[in-house]
C-alpha cells in the first residue's frame, strides 16, 4: 500500500467529518517539548486532525455520534493492519494543542480568541487529533480563513487584545462560537 | 411522570445497567450548559428510579471491574443488537469508552451516553422508545 493510498483511504474513513486535514512531523518541529506530540507516541510522524460542525448547538443525532466514534476507530484498526501505531486523542488532554494540530494540518486559522477557524463551520467545530507513526502525506488546505472582522474579541470575557492568553478560568465559554461569519 | 408510570408499571421486570467508570471525569471546566457542567449523578439516578418505577432490576457495571475481553465482548454484542456499526477491541477499547461511559442500556437497549439524564429524560426515552438526546459538548 502506497502512502499515498493509505493517506487517501483514511481521509475517506472519516469522511463523517466536515474536514480533515494531516500534518507531518515537519509541522511539529519548532513546537516546544511541552506541545510536542511526541509527549504521546514516540516517533510520532503524522497527526491525522478532522473537524465536526457544531452549529445546532447539539451533537449531531445520537445515531452520528455513534458512527463518528466508529470512523476513528476504523482508522487507529486500519493503521494497525500495515503495521503502525495509532492513538485517539483525548480531547481533555493538555499535552498538544488541538487547535495548533488544526492550524498545522491546514484544517482551519487560528482566530483572535485562540480557537480554530474552519472555513464554513466558523468557531463552531469540535477537532479530534489522531497521532500515528506512519508516514502520511500532508494535505494541502488554505491556512487563511480569519477574515480578522474581530467579532469574536469583542464579545470574549476575557480578551481585550487578540490572541492574548486571557483567564482561561473566567471563560464564559461559547458567547464567540456562533458569532463568527466564516 | 404519573402518566409515565402507569404504562411502565405494566411491564415486567425492566432491566436497567448503567455503564460507568470510576475515574473522575476533569471535564472541560466550562461554565455553559453542555454535557460536562452536568450535576446530576449516577447513584441519584439509580436511587431516584428505584423510588419511581416498580418491576425494575438497576445494575451498575463498572468498567474497571469487568475483564476487558468480557467488556469487548458485552459491548460488541450491545452495539449490533443496536444496530450501531460500531465496534470495539483492545486498541480502541479505552477510547471508545472515554466517548460512551455514562452509558444507559434498558431491556438491551442503548437509551442515554455520555452523559447521566435526569430521571424524567429516561423514563420518557423508555416511554416513547427513543433515546434521550446528547448535550452539546462545547469546548
Amino acid at each position: 500500500m502506497s502512502l499515498s493510498n493509505l493517506t487517501k483511504n483514511i481521509i475517506e474513513f472519516l469522511s463523517v467529518f466536515d474536514k480533515v486535514g494531516i500534518a507531518t512531523s515537519d509541522d511539529f518541529e519548532h513546537l516546544p517539548n511541552s506541545k510536542h506530540p511526541n509527549q504521546m507516541m514516540k516517533d510520532v510522524k503524522s497527526a491525522i486532525v478532522f473537524v465536526q460542525s457544531n452549529k445546532s448547538g447539539e451533537m449531531g443525532i445520537f445515531e452520528d455520534y455513534f458512527s463518528v466514534i466508529a470512523s476513528q476507530n476504523d482508522v487507529v484498526n486500519y493503521l494497525n493492519e500495515f503495521g503502525y501505531d495509532a492513538k485517539v486523542i483525548d480531547s481533555n488532554d493538555s499535552r498538544i494543542s488541538f487547535v495548533t494540530m488544526g492550524v498545522k494540518s491546514g484544517v482551519g486559522d487560528i482566530s483572535p480568541v485562540n480557537s480554530l477557524v474552519v472555513k464554513g463551520i466558523g468557531l463552531t467545530g469540535t477537532i479530534g487529533v489522531i497521532l500515528t507513526n506512519a508516514p502520511l502525506n500532508k494535505t494541502i488546505n488554505n491556512n487563511k480563513t480569519c477574515i480578522n472582522c474581530m467579532r469574536c474579541l469583542k464579545v470574549c470575557p476575557i480578551r481585550d487584545v487578540a490572541n492574548a492568553k486571557g483567564d482561561l478560568d473566567n471563560c464564559a465559554c461559547g458567547k464567540c462560537v456562533n458569532i463568527c461569519p466564516v | 411522570m404519573r402518566k409515565y408510570m402507569s404504562s411502565i408499571e405494566m411491564r415486567f421486570e425492566m432491566k436497567i445497567e448503567v455503564y460507568d467508570t470510576n475515574k473522575k471525569s476533569s471535564g472541560c471546566g466550562c461554565s455553559c450548559s453542555c454535557n460536562s457542567s452536568s450535576q446530576y449523578t449516577r447513584e441519584y439516578l439509580i436511587k431516584d428510579l428505584s423510588n419511581k418505577l416498580s418491576d425494575i432490576e438497576i445494575k451498575t457495571v463498572i468498567v474497571e471491574d469487568v475483564k476487558t475481553n468480557s467488556l469487548i465482548d458485552n459491548l460488541n454484542e450491545l452495539f449490533r443488537l443496536n444496530g450501531e456499526r460500531l465496534t470495539v477491541n483492545e486498541n480502541t477499547l479505552y477510547f471508545t469508552l472515554s466517548k460512551i461511559l455514562p452509558l444507559i442500556v434498558v431491556d438491551e437497549k442503548i437509551k442515554c451516553i455520555n452523559s447521566i439524564p435526569t430521571t424524567d429524560e429516561l423514563i420518557d426515552a423508555i416511554e416513547k422508545n427513543t433515546r434521550v438526546k446528547m448535550k452539546a459538548s462545547c469546548c
